[in-house]
């Protein structure tokens, strides 16, 4: 008899150590962040980027979707089997009413919502977010009628578990209430792009006749009076289509955009330039566009008046001839790119002169043929290569207030896209003794051939320019091709 | 600056509510609910009844003056209000508000079930509580700007109504003048708070000062009435449970971010919870008033949001299938349910098939 008085406490121990377990099992499946580059609209979102995650945060999300939704709805699950058991044999053994009415109406209604948004609202946890009240009285209510007849110590035992876990829940996830509190209470984030949002409201430049590309942002027609063409708009699909490509024609959408559409502004935000950052887009703001304002997240671009290369060709800027296609070997076709003295030698490298279609390019990638075994611990990871003014035989003079602009199209590996180990950069150094660099990087964003474009002022009193090229490769088969470099030198901003 | 905001909120949300609660106690007949439920429960009535008169009123009066939908929203609500005003009049000042032998609302809330201490302890808990949410909803939050996406869609929404004076249906989704233009399945509901707020000060709404604090305040208000409905959910005597449940909504990040960002989500969780219990209500108590608030409810979930109009649906679905009276009445009362749905938000669907929306028909689906 005394023994049969604890077995309800066993039973909820029980349940508390296969929780436990459970737990510790869950977090760290919808923890984990693999992908950084967001290429899907799962990795987009964010937290449904692995297969485990976007079962339990996405199509299981409603119950272990923890950091959004808390880790007090799975108990749903086996409470309601409980229940539906124990309403079962109460009616079968005759010892009172099994399910009633209203409980199967309620039932149906939820378990048809469940799935509904499991299905199609499984990305987004605002969607689930509608479940997650009457979750937590389902819990409640449930868990209150198992222990309807038990003590009331034991009853308020795992009332206070669950107290605990919810508890815990927000003590694991601190640092996203914290980020919470600072941004919306304690105001101490500022993410609200007011100063854009006035230029844009004032400049006499934004009118009727000279509008901003507006990409999903509605925030421009909420806080200003002035006119758009919005990329969701169907008159302009066919350069927001060119855009969004891999390899679109950048300078058709700038034609189409410009003198069609009179478009003189970009507005996007930081997030989806990242999204974008594979296309055309995002050649296009480079090469296309100036970054007039940056404020809280929000980038506000200024198409340039004519397209770069036209602009490139005005007298004002000298041209550096550093690329040529009629050279045979990779030392003739780019004869200065290789006598880089920095860190990086060419060794452990197989740098090759290419023939194609559109001239010749330079292919570079890891010389594994020569190294195996223990050498290849040692085997250089990195190379730099590149250019360098007045020095190692590239005998241009760059002065301080110079603008140098450099005009490339190269192609990367696929997995090292949007890597910060593989980029392009022009920097300048001051000379005396801190000799610091100012550096302008782009990372290499798509295995298509695209061209990047690089700007930057010289520094009064810098004594070195340099154009480097970065290849970090992780396996044998990654490459890096370079093509058609062009730098102009031009006392005038483009 | 505040834009006459606690005026637009007292108004909408207090006086046109309590319209309502009064007009709904008045079928609380059998007393078969508790008049706090009731009074709760319609505190959350006002806003999204005062959208659906302006709905209605774009649909059948499109293109008048401000002034003209202003005049029909109160026109309304005066009607609703007369028979208790004159009930109270009519009989010198004695009767109440209420039907006659209702009882006092406070008075019910304190000899309800449970201790007195408890019940004190529990009241100083809710009222400091909201005290300190009013304290740093309205000192804080509330004055930053609309800037989340979906909800600045919305408040598009809502001024493109204002500056229409209609509710626009078309097959083909072409951007307005401004350039604005945007394919989702946005529904008029929240965007009509704008549209309401806008007309009551549009003076406001040129001067760009502070002309959608009572639309950014819904978030807020929503918020809270979904706490107050957790109280209510859970039955008399385990209403102690109601602060773990407060614990456990917060240990979510996305509940907390529902109630300090603005986002129509609070205000259409509240009306999807609200079809839940009276649907619950309507199927074990068979009677004509729970019947007709699973309606109201339902057709306001579809009002707000596609989730809504699924669990609409669904709630048909349920109360068809596991109502306890027989086949012939059963069809009329899932009838008279369909109409209610279709009445209180569910119309629009309609709309938007035959006629199609300015931001594309049911883009998720």
């Amino acid at each position: 008899m005394k023994i049969r008085r604890y077995i309800p406490w066993i039973i909820v121990l029980a349940a508390l150590a296969v929780s436990i377990f459970l737990l510790s099992r869950i977090y760290p499946i919808i923890d984990q962040r693999k992908i950084e580059n967001a290429q899907s609209k799962e990795e987009y979102i964010g937290d449904i980027e692995t297969p485990g995650k976007k079962i339990l945060n996405g199509y299981l999300g409603t119950f272990f979707r923890f950091k959004q939704l808390g880790n007090i709805n799975w108990p749903v699950i086996p409470l309601l089997i409980v229940f539906l058991v124990a309403s079962y044999r109460r009616k079968k053994n005759g010892k009172g009413p099994g399910l009633q009415q209203w409980h199967k109406a309620l039932l149906f209604s939820w378990a048809g919502l469940l799935l509904f948004l499991s299905i199609k609202g499984y990305a987004n946890p605002r969607y689930q977010l509608s479940l997650f009240p009457i979750n937590t009285a389902m819990v409640f209510y449930l868990l209150w009628k198992l222990l309807e007849n038990r003590s009331k110590y034991l009853r308020a035992f795992c009332f206070g578990i669950v107290a605990a876990i919810a508890v815990f829940n927000i003590y694991h996830y601190a640092g996203a209430y914290k980020t919470m509190w600072d941004k919306r209470i304690a105001l101490q984030n500022p993410h609200f792009p007011q100063k854009m949002l006035d230029f844009i409201e004032t400049s006499p430049d934004i009118h009727k006749m000279s509008r901003v590309f507006v990409i999903n942002q509605p925030i421009f027609y909420y806080h200003t009076s002035k006119y758009g063409a919005d990329s969701m708009s169907a008159y302009v699909v066919e350069p927001w289509v060119l855009l969004r490509k891999k390899t679109g024609d950048r300078q058709k959408a700038f034609s189409i955009l410009k003198f069609g559409h009179l478009i003189n502004y970009f507005l996007l935000n930081t997030t989806q330039k990242r999204f974008f950052r594979d296309t055309t887009l995002e050649e296009f703001l480079q090469c296309e566009c100036k970054l007039f304002m940056e404020d809280n997240g929000w980038l506000l671009y200024k198409l340039r008046d004519n397209l770069l290369e036209d602009r490139l060709k005005a007298p004002d800027f000298r041209q550096v001839p550093v690329w040529n296609t009629l050279g045979t070997g990779r030392e003739q076709v780019c004869p200065f790119l290789f006598s880089f003295n920095l860190k990086g030698k060419t060794d452990g490298f197989d740098i090759r002169a290419l023939e194609e279609e559109k001239g010749k390019h330079i292919l570079v990638m890891r010389n594994v043929g020569a190294i195996d075994g223990a050498a290849r611990e040692k085997e250089k990871k990195r190379l730099d290569m590149g250019l360098d003014f007045n020095r190692q035989g590239l005998q241009v003079t760059v002065s301080p207030g110079d603008y140098v602009y450099v005009l490339v199209e190269a192609s990367i590996s696929p997995q090292l896209d949007n890597n910060r180990s593989n980029f392009m950069m022009l920097a300048d150094r001051k000379a005396g003794k801190k000799k610091e660099w100012d550096r302008v990087k782009m990372p290499f964003t798509t295995y298509h051939w695209r061209t990047y474009f690089l700007e930057k002022k010289i520094r009064p009193g810098a004594q070195r320019v340099v154009v480097l090229f970065r290849f970090t490769p992780q396996t044998p088969a990654d490459r890096l091709m370079i093509r058609d470099v062009k730098i102009f030198i031009s006392k005038k901003e483009l | 600056m505040t834009g006459f905001f606690y005026i637009k909120f007292l108004l909408t949300n207090l006086a046109f509510s309590l319209i309502l609660g009064i007009t709904l106690l008045r079928f609380n007949k059998k007393r078969v609910y508790s008049n706090l439920e009731i009074a709760m429960v319609s505190l959350g009535l006002g806003p999204i009844f005062t959208a659906l008169i302006l709905y209605y009123a774009f649909i059948i009066f499109p293109r008048q003056r401000y002034f003209f939908y202003i005049a029909a929203v109160t026109a309304i609500y005066m009607v609703l209000a007369v028979f208790p005003v004159w009930r109270f009049f009519a009989s010198g000042g004695q009767g109440t508000l209420l039907k006659k032998g209702s009882p006092d609302l406070p008075k019910t809330f304190v000899k309800g079930n449970g201790s007195r201490t408890g019940k004190l302890a529990g009241t100083i808990v809710l009222i400091a509580f909201v005290g300190a949410f009013l304290y740093i909803y309205l000192g804080r939050t509330l004055k930053t700007p609309l800037e989340q996406h979906d909800a600045l869609v919305y408040g598009n929404l809502g001024k493109l109504y204002a500056q229409k004076r209609e509710i626009p249906y078309t097959k083909f989704t072409f951007p307005q003048p401004n350039g604005f233009v945007f394919h989702g399945s946005h529904k008029p509901s929240f965007s009509l708070l704008l549209t309401w707020e806008i007309m009551l000060n549009p003076r406001e709404y040129k001067q760009k000062n502070g002309f959608d604090l009572y639309f950014r305040s819904i978030t807020g208000y929503y918020g809270l009435m979904i706490l107050v409905l957790l109280f209510m959910i859970l039955p008399p005597g385990k209403r102690i449970l109601a602060p773990l449940g407060v614990i456990v909504l917060f240990s979510g990040l996305q509940f907390l971010s529902m109630i300090l960002n603005y986002h129509l989500d609070s205000y259409r969780i509240f009306f999807l919870l609200l079809s839940w219990i009276w649907l619950a209500y309507a199927i074990k108590n068979k009677d004509n008033l729970a019947l007709f608030l699973l309606g109201a409810f339902s057709g306001f979930a579809a009002f707000t949001h596609l989730i809504g109009l699924a669990a609409a649906l669904l709630n048909l679905a349920a109360y068809f299938l596991f109502a306890e009276i027989p086949l012939k009445p059963r069809l009329v009362k899932t009838a008279i349910l369909t109409l209610l749905i279709l009445v209180f938000g569910g119309f629009q669907y309609i709309m938007e098939i035959l006629l199609g929306s300015i931001s594309g028909f049911m883009t998720y689906l």
